[in-house]
């Protein structure tokens, strides 16, 4: 049976590869089809997927491809069709919010870097795995972002890492290090994050792929590669490293998402936060087992499982909304945005869902991922050197930090740019995207928010087989009915009731208003503005200085350190508080004009600049030479 | 009879949870007026009458919201959703006695991530309103958790730590029965969570921007917030006094007299640190909280060092 699934997968992926590139070739009146066409495939790899999931216990099945001696192998398990569901899922939202949206799609790299991630998500060798995330990076930079130099570099190490997990001679302690230059830097992790964040600002769907598609299979690469499903026990030190790298990352990204300029550079940074977190729970798993305490491992796994659907999902509706709010209200900073929900509703209750469903509220996903890290952090061994339990104090420090963070960044990005007056004449006239590029985005923000009330039973449902291809055992009494609890018998996080509760609660606030007779809002009027003047007739809107840009909602890094020492003050200082700037480019104009249709649709391919021709030959030889000496090697 | 006994024992649960849910929601604008009133006298003022505060409520539902030209629906829905979260977190901190029919639920990290959605949420009608005054408060409240929020996971990590689980109503079990060792380490993470509540974290200063009965449930939501963190500090330190479960009602009449004194004297301390330090100003708030980190950091650490000497 799994054999026919994988056949059937393999011809959605190489559907995907075909399509994308006929979509750059063929005529505008045909892209529409291959839209269709690609939009089926990646739903009905997603169906497949599920079906294993739910289905089949475990199953492997190869799929011969020779290539430099080793067979280029595919296959699928439980956990592999687990993050081949949440790739296809997003990626076929993001085909249809793209191709509902935009008048002309000319975003052909989505099919493509859709089908080389999932090549990397069934590939059953590190090789695989690492090539195919190579792959789908260059697909990315393809489709333009600005940075090339930083997308070269990704591509040189996702290659090295693709090389070191593939050759057979190579220390295991390499392992880790690749990791973090491969994936870690493709998913935004910290050192390396300057390489991908660019790409965010490029378009809609490269914004959209990177944190929804990309970043749940740059995880899975590293589950596994690092787990010890390959034989081999993981050092118990591992974890260190990891732990360190994720807890930075999901700190410095909220701080840079709360004072981010724009939404595509917020999105850049709460990707990388969430990526953070998710890298933090693998590092605890990991020194968990290395201590054999499996309870506690399985906690931490099942936070990065939580936090990797949430990315699909929550990355993938917040990449389309912020790009919905791009389009519709003329741009992207938040200076020049501003009471975007009047005029598009609909978009700001979903990026509203969206930020809630990520941030540390109750009943949300975001929070359910949050507790399990601190019970898992709460189950480590008490017993320990002074510095190591230290360091725990200042990990889970610095987790709290990071969800004070995320929810500050979701507060400052729906209400500076969808609530209050709007700061320009353009935001005030914006327009809500097309009838099905809005159901594209209720149908995440329901599923986000769905993942996050019935947290318990889904876990249940979707992670008892990922789980047990994990850890060897289940999820065991982690997940209930209700929601998650540490033991069988202790009182956990009950998240369905926790939400019944505050609804109905705020329903009987509701009833009792009317019951009572209180009257409802019939007066408005001018905002009191503490005894301002009125704003001259010339701003129909306001004086938009008066009304906050956000950038003060975080505290700048000398404050968020109490009482520093000269160490700490030098940290503090080597990275500065206040506004980033931008990473986002000067819009340039599209080459359009008279001339041949062919030439224009060439020039739109987007082909690189004259200036890196180096740096491509350069990547090139570099791939050439590790898969000949690899090649030399077996 | 073992059926009966357990029907009896679920009503019991049942009807806590109602005179502990009417309780906190009665007692809370009564508490916001004993503080003002234990301030003035330490000012040499005669303060407010205790029923003042439920009068001013009063006033204020009966008057129409007056709203910004640039509202929307979501300035009428937000005090409401502040006032549903403040109001299950209240439900959820026991007050007067263990075994309420919600204590399966009553995690700490549930119960303040409920406050905090609860300041979160005014935060976000301020930012409706578009004006100076209300963007700037948000961004301080926004200040404020950031600082504040590591402090937190710290506490309860030591607590979590201390007594093997997260759960309110079984810590306050445990801290009555005296299991909760070492004790200095308790004493410090409350002292972090108490220093917390000192540098004002459940106030957020945003009600320039609603009125009416909108503001009507806002002032009774902060006032909420504000027992409710009182209540947790009382019950984590000092739960003597409270009825345990399956207690009769005499064990409720003394828990409830006990927590009334708890939260009395616990007032009273507040604001007479306020008065001596002259309040916490805004811009020392970092320091205090800074403070409240390293105190939760020692907590921790002294769980966590006993536990290798033990």
């Amino acid at each position: 049976m799994s054999a026919e699934l994988l056949a059937l997968l393999v011809a959605a992926i190489t559907a995907l590869l075909g399509l994308g590139t006929l979509a750059a070739v063929w005529p505008r009146q045909c892209v529409r089809i291959v839209w269709g066409a690609a939009i089926v495939a990646s739903f009905a790899a997603m169906i497949a997927m599920l079906d294993v999931l739910l289905a089949e216990p475990r199953s492997t099945a190869g799929l011969p491809l020779a290539l430099a001696g080793e067979p280029l192998r595919l296959a699928i398990d439980p956990l592999a069709a687990l993050f081949a569901a949440l790739l296809f899922a997003a990626g076929a939202a993001t085909l249809a919010f793209v191709a509902a949206t935009e008048k002309a799609p000319a975003a052909t790299a989505i099919p493509v870097c859709l089908g080389l991630l999932g090549i990397a998500v069934l590939g059953q060798n590190g090789f695989t795995q690492g090539l195919g995330l190579a792959f789908a990076g260059t697909a990315i930079w393809l489709s333009g972002p600005s940075d090339r130099s930083g997308a070269v570099q990704l591509g040189l190490g996702l290659l090295a890492a693709a090389a070191i997990f593939a050759a057979p001679g190579v220390p295991p302690q390499a392992r880790i290090w690749a990791v973090l230059i491969g994936p870690g830097a493709l998913a935004g992790l910290m050192p390396l994050h300057r390489w991908t964040a660019p790409a965010h600002c490029a378009s809609t769907h490269a914004a959209a792929l990177l944190s929804g598609a990309t970043v749940p299979a740059a995880l899975y690469v590293m589950l596994r590669v690092l787990l010890p499903s390959h034989g081999m026990v993981p050092p118990a030190w591992w974890g260190l490293p990891l732990s360190l790298a994720g807890a930075a990352a999901a700190v410095i990204g909220g701080l840079d998402a709360v004072w981010a300029p724009d939404l595509e550079t917020a999105l850049a940074a709460g990707t990388m936060r969430q990526t953070g977190l998710a890298t933090l729970g693998i590092g605890v798993a990991l020194t968990a087992s290395g201590e054999d305490l499996p309870a506690v491992a399985t906690m931490a796994l099942a936070a990065v499982l939580l936090l990797a659907v949430l990315q699909a999902m929550g990355g993938t509706l917040l990449a389309l909304a912020c790009g919905a709010i791009r389009d519709g209200a003329g741009s992207r900073r938040l200076e020049r945005l501003g009471g975007v929900v009047r005029r598009m509703p609909v978009t700001t209750v979903c990026l509203l869902a969206g930020l809630t469903g990520l941030a540390t509220v109750p009943a949300s996903a975001g929070f359910a991922a949050a507790w399990l890290l601190l019970h898992a952090f709460l189950g480590l061994p008490h017993a320990g050197s002074l510095p190591a339990q230290l360091l725990r104090c200042a990990l889970v420090a610095g987790l709290g930090l990071a969800s004070a963070l995320g929810s500050a960044g979701a507060l400052r990005m729906v209400g500076v740019a969808c609530l209050g007056r709007p700061r320009t004449p353009r935001a005030a006239v914006a327009d809500e995207p097309s009838r099905s590029g809005r159901i594209v985005l209720v149908a995440l923000a329901f599923l986000a928010t769905a993942w996050g009330v019935l947290v318990g039973p889904l876990l249940m449902l979707f992670a008892e087989a990922p789980m047990r291809v994990l850890t060897g055992s289940g999820l065991g009494p982690l997940a209930t009915p209700l929601g998650l609890a540490v033991g069988p018998e202790s009182p956990g996080y009950a998240a369905l009731p926790i939400a019944c509760l505050v609804a109905v609660a705020g329903g009987l606030v509701v009833w009792l208003r009317r019951w009572l007779g209180m009257p409802g809002a019939t007066t408005s009027g001018p905002a009191w503005e503490d005894g301002f003047a009125a704003p001259p007739a010339w701003l129909p809107f306001g004086d938009p200085g008066t009304q906050t840009a956000g950038t003060d909602f975080a505290p700048s890094a000398m404050r968020i350190l109490p009482l520093p020492p000269a160490l700490v003050r030098f940290a503090a200082q080597a990275y500065k508080g206040g506004e980033k700037p931008s990473l986002c480019p000067r819009p340039t104009p599209t080459p359009s004009g008279p001339g041949p249709a062919m030439t224009r649709r060439i020039a739109n391919l987007r082909l690189p600049p004259q200036g890196s021709a180096p740096a491509i030959i350069l990547v090139l030889l570099a791939g050439l030479l590790i898969l000949c000496s690899w090649a030399g090697v077996s | 009879m073992l059926l009966g006994g357990r029907i009896v024992t679920d009503l019991a649960a049942i009807l806590a949870q109602i005179i502990h849910s009417a309780l906190m929601l009665a007692a809370a604008p009564v508490v916001t007026a004993l503080r003002e009133g234990f301030a003035a006298r330490l000012a040499g003022r005669t303060g407010p009458d205790l029923r003042q505060p439920w009068r001013d409520l009063r006033r204020l539902a009966r008057k129409h919201p007056a709203l910004a030209e640039t509202a929307t629906p979501l300035s009428r829905t937000a005090p409401v959703a502040c006032f549903a979260t403040a109001v299950v977190a209240a439900a959820l901190v026991p007050s007067f006695t263990l075994g309420m029919a919600f204590d399966g639920f009553s995690d700490l990290l549930v119960v303040a991530g409920l406050l905090a959605t609860s300041r979160i949420v005014v935060a976000l009608a301020a930012l409706e309103a578009g004006t100076a005054p209300a963007g700037l408060a948000a961004g301080r409240a926004a200040r404020l958790a950031c600082l504040a929020e590591p402090t937190l996971y710290l506490a309860i990590l030591a607590f979590g730590a201390l007594g093997g689980t997260t759960n309110l109503a079984s810590l306050f079990w445990l801290q009555l029965q005296g299991m909760l060792q070492p004790v200095a380490a308790g004493i410090l993470a409350v002292a972090a969570l108490a220093l917390m509540a000192l540098a004002g974290c459940a106030e957020t200063g945003l009600t320039t921007e609603v009125s009416g009965a909108d503001l009507a449930l806002v002032q009774l939501a902060e006032a909420l917030r504000h027992l409710t963190w009182l209540s947790l500090v009382a019950g984590l330190l000092f739960p003597l006094g409270m009825a345990e479960p399956g207690g009769g009602a005499l064990a409720w009449i003394v828990g409830l007299i006990a927590w009334g004194a708890k939260v009395l004297v616990a007032t009273a301390c507040l604001a007479a640190l306020r008065a001596s330090f002259g309040g916490i100003r805004p811009s020392r708030r970092p320091l205090a909280l800074g403070i409240a980190a390293i105190l939760g950091v020692l907590a921790a650490m002294l769980v966590l060092a006993s536990a290798v000497a033990a």
